[in-house]
């Protein structure tokens, strides 16, 4: 395919902490290595990409100018969002979530979008992408819709599992023919409360109708997931093979880049 | 020097992950880690940004990826971007120089040891510019068939301190450029200055090959090196990201990134041409 692809992932922060023993003071950003290598696995070259904003922001080089260069963008899991981001006020402290990476990755985000360039996200992404488009989230499932599945496992982190099933035609129905359920891990207690209004359901959970996959109607790629495809063991008994997934996004940043 | 067009595409920066293993000392934050994180300061990728350029995290392949080198091949990163940057961080292993730890706390990193020789050998061979900072300069100069002072206060007992933990990155000493080097070139007038400090480790022998091209009045410690030859390879032991920008106690690193981004942009016209 030519040059490979290059794929901006967007970074996690452990913001400055007087108590934190080393880098005191200090604003840390990072990748899990797993999302770089789940985005290496078909041949793109991932990069993350740093927050331009901080106190310590310097120079001209700003958001457009990554969208500029790079194919596409992964918005990666993590911390939950700022509820004011949708009109809300926290309902607990611990739900505050995290405001400066909110807006650094809506910012990223909407200049990747403004290029055309496709959009992926995954959990905290797809939650990150809702917002951005106008929809809001539940800001803790099992307190506001009780009845739900467990959606987080405090002890199995990335081993615990549910099923999803595909919306039929949608796109990622498409994807796996033949295919209307699958199972996915599921580390997270926020999920989509109103769908953003140009956006479609691609997957549910079949317990508790909480959604697990969207796509945006609008003229560029822009879908994500809830579960964490670079958790999933290939081949593993039930678990969904994330790479047609991968593959579509990748084809859509070629498709990006050949326009 | 000819003035940079605001319009040109800005230059494309990778600046090496810094590697948490779980289970190792490191980010120590609260709550469980049970993940490989790569990171990097967030002023360091501000200090590229600050000369018109873009910075992006390089991440790492590590033993127990689930990708293969040709999955993500660390020539490819040369070939697409235009200087590497080396972060601070741990010790260089001692292994990597042929020595053995004297202390286990001194043990250093060979994960990331390993990983950074590699993405330094694909920029060389690519003829693009590696600016090391800290860590940076001493695993350029390993890298490079020179050693390490395990630890300063240990093996030169009658040294300053260069590295003081209370007060981090506001620990301060006197360098001299030596005269006729590039970097005193990019200092006219300059003879001495003030950086930060925040290392235990430094050169002990130099890389054959390497200048010096700053030291610690004080202790003769290298504070900045450069290497001869074809491409730009030069690194300084202090940390520029650090120095707050204006104060005029601080070293002002603003000719040191510009000489860098300043290969950089040449390589790319050479490529270009």
């Amino acid at each position: 395919m030519g040059e490979r692809l290059k794929i901006g992932i967007s970074a996690c922060f452990f913001h400055a902490d007087a108590q934190r023993p080393i880098f005191t003071g200090k604003t840390l950003q990072y990748i899990e290595q797993s999302v770089a290598h789940w985005v290496a696995s078909q041949g793109a070259l991932p990069v993350m990409v740093p927050s331009p904003l901080g106190d310590t922001s310097r120079g001209t080089v700003g958001f457009d100018d990554y969208a500029a260069w790079l194919d596409g963008l992964v918005l990666m899991g993590g911390s939950d969002m700022w509820p004011g981001h949708y009109g809300e006020e926290p309902l607990k402290p611990q739900w505050n979530g995290d405001r400066i990476r909110d807006e650094y990755e809506t910012a990223l985000a909407r200049a990747f979008i403004g290029r055309a360039k496709p959009v992926f996200g995954v959990c905290r992404g797809l939650q990150v992408l809702n917002v951005a488009f106008g929809g809001t989230l539940l800001q803790d499932i099992s307190l506001l819709q009780p009845q739900s599945l467990t959606h987080r496992s405090a002890e199995l982190y990335d081993r615990h599992f549910h099923a999803v099933e595909f919306v039929p035609h949608s796109r990622l129905a498409q994807l796996y023919p033949g295919t209307e359920r699958v199972i996915v891990n599921s580390v997270h207690h926020q999920g989509i409360n109103r769908l953003a209004s140009d956006f479609v359901v691609e997957a549910r959970c079949p317990d508790d109708q909480v959604i697990e996959a969207v796509r945006w109607r609008g003229p560029s790629y822009v879908a994500a997931v809830q579960w964490h495809p670079e958790f999933h063991k290939p081949a593993e008994q039930g678990v969904i093979d994330d790479a047609p997934i991968l593959k579509d996004f990748l084809d859509a940043a070629l498709t990006a880049r050949a326009r | 020097m000819n003035a940079r067009d605001p319009h040109e595409r800005p230059l494309l920066i990778g600046v090496s992950s810094r590697i948490y293993t779980p289970g190792t000392a490191g980010i120590n934050v609260s709550g469980i880690w049970t993940k490989n994180l790569h990171y990097l300061e967030q002023s360091v990728a501000h200090w590229v940004l600050s000369g018109h350029a873009m910075a992006v995290m390089i991440p790492a392949v590590t033993k127990d990826s689930i990708v293969t080198r040709s999955d993500l091949d660390l020539d490819d990163y040369a070939h697409t971007l235009d200087g590497l940057l080396l972060q601070g961080g741990n010790d260089v292993a001692p292994e990597t120089y042929g020595e053995t730890p004297l202390h286990p706390d001194w043990a250093g990193d060979r994960v990331r040891d390993r990983y950074e020789i590699e993405l330094i050998d694909a920029f060389v061979r690519a003829g693009k510019p590696v600016f090391g900072i800290c860590r940076g300069l001493q695993l350029l100069n390993v890298m490079f068939g020179g050693t390490l002072l395990q630890d300063i206060a240990t093996q030169r007992p009658a040294s300053r301190a260069h590295r003081d933990g209370s007060t981090f990155e506001r620990h301060f000493h006197g360098i001299e450029l030596v005269p006729h080097s590039r970097l005193a070139q990019l200092y006219p007038g300059v003879r001495n200055a003030t950086v930060n400090s925040i290392h235990h480790q430094a050169i002990k022998d130099l890389a054959p090959g390497f200048v010096v091209e700053a030291c610690c009045p004080d202790d003769g410690m290298i504070e900045a090196v450069r290497r001869n030859g074809p491409s730009y390879v030069a690194a300084v032991q202090w940390h520029p990201e650090f120095h707050v920008p204006g104060d005029p106690d601080n070293f002002n690193d603003a000719p040191l990134l510009s000489d860098f981004l300043r290969a950089a942009r040449e390589t790319r016209a050479a490529r270009a041409a």
